[in-house]
């Protein structure tokens, strides 16, 4: 496994608990009105920065716990970052798939705030559409790695 | 529909066993970018394609071989 895949690996499982967490903490806080009347979107825009930190710390952690446990269970001390150009294509391929997604669900999102859909839960679906457009990119970039490219 | 084959791994054994990890080291790849390349699920570029021949001293059509298909 490349570092490039195991990195593929790592962001699919901590983004799956960064976007778990984020879903968790504005979901619970959206319906218990915490993000209503006009300072509402601040506070979210606040909460949201907090997140993306905690996400950060999650996924380094993550990184470097993978990379660890990785070395230790097969033995394969290289951990160079060195991405050749077969990494790069890949991960052109997993850009258009992120491309694709949030391209059609901020179209979404538009079409859910034209019609009448609340601000908070707007700015929510934005999030939720990077966070699966993030997804997508990272499981095509671990399928290509697998099934050949 | 084209097929693209290579003969890397009998040049690899030629050269005296010469490991997946020490051409791909040789020519600035990843060991599973040139493992890809051997099994042929992955045709390199023009210039890494260039190499990998340069590194056995093998002119391009040595190392990889072009097929085209005609479509039925």
């Amino acid at each position: 496994m490349s570092f490039e895949e195991r990195n593929a690996v790592v962001a699919i499982l901590s983004s799956i608990i960064a976007w778990g967490l984020m879903i968790a903490v504005l979901g619970q806080n959206t319906y218990a009105g915490g993000y209503d009347g006009a300072a509402g979107a601040q506070a979210w825009a606040r909460t949201v920065l907090w997140l993306i930190l905690i996400s950060i710390a999650i996924m380094i952690a993550a990184t470097i716990l993978f990379n660890i446990g990785y070395a230790l269970l097969t033995g394969d001390r290289n951990l160079s970052a060195h991405a050749d150009e077969r990494d790069k294509g890949i991960a052109l391929r997993g850009m258009r798939a992120a491309q694709v997604v949030m391209g059609a669900g901020i179209v979404l999102a538009i079409v859910y705030l034209a019609f009448g859909g609340a601000l908070v839960m707007f700015l929510n679906l934005l999030l939720a559409v990077c966070a699966l457009g993030n997804l997508a990119s990272e499981v095509v970039k671990l399928y290509h790695y697998r099934r050949g490219f | 529909m084209t097929v693209i084959t290579n003969t890397i791994r009998r040049l690899r054994f030629d050269a005296g066993e010469m490991t997946q990890k020490d051409l791909a080291e040789a020519v600035g790849v990843t060991r599973q970018t040139l493992m890809a390349i051997e099994n042929g699920k992955y045709f390199p570029s023009l210039a890494l394609a260039f190499l990998i021949a340069h590194h056995f001293g093998k002119p391009l059509e040595e190392v990889f071989q072009f097929t085209p298909k005609d479509k039925p």
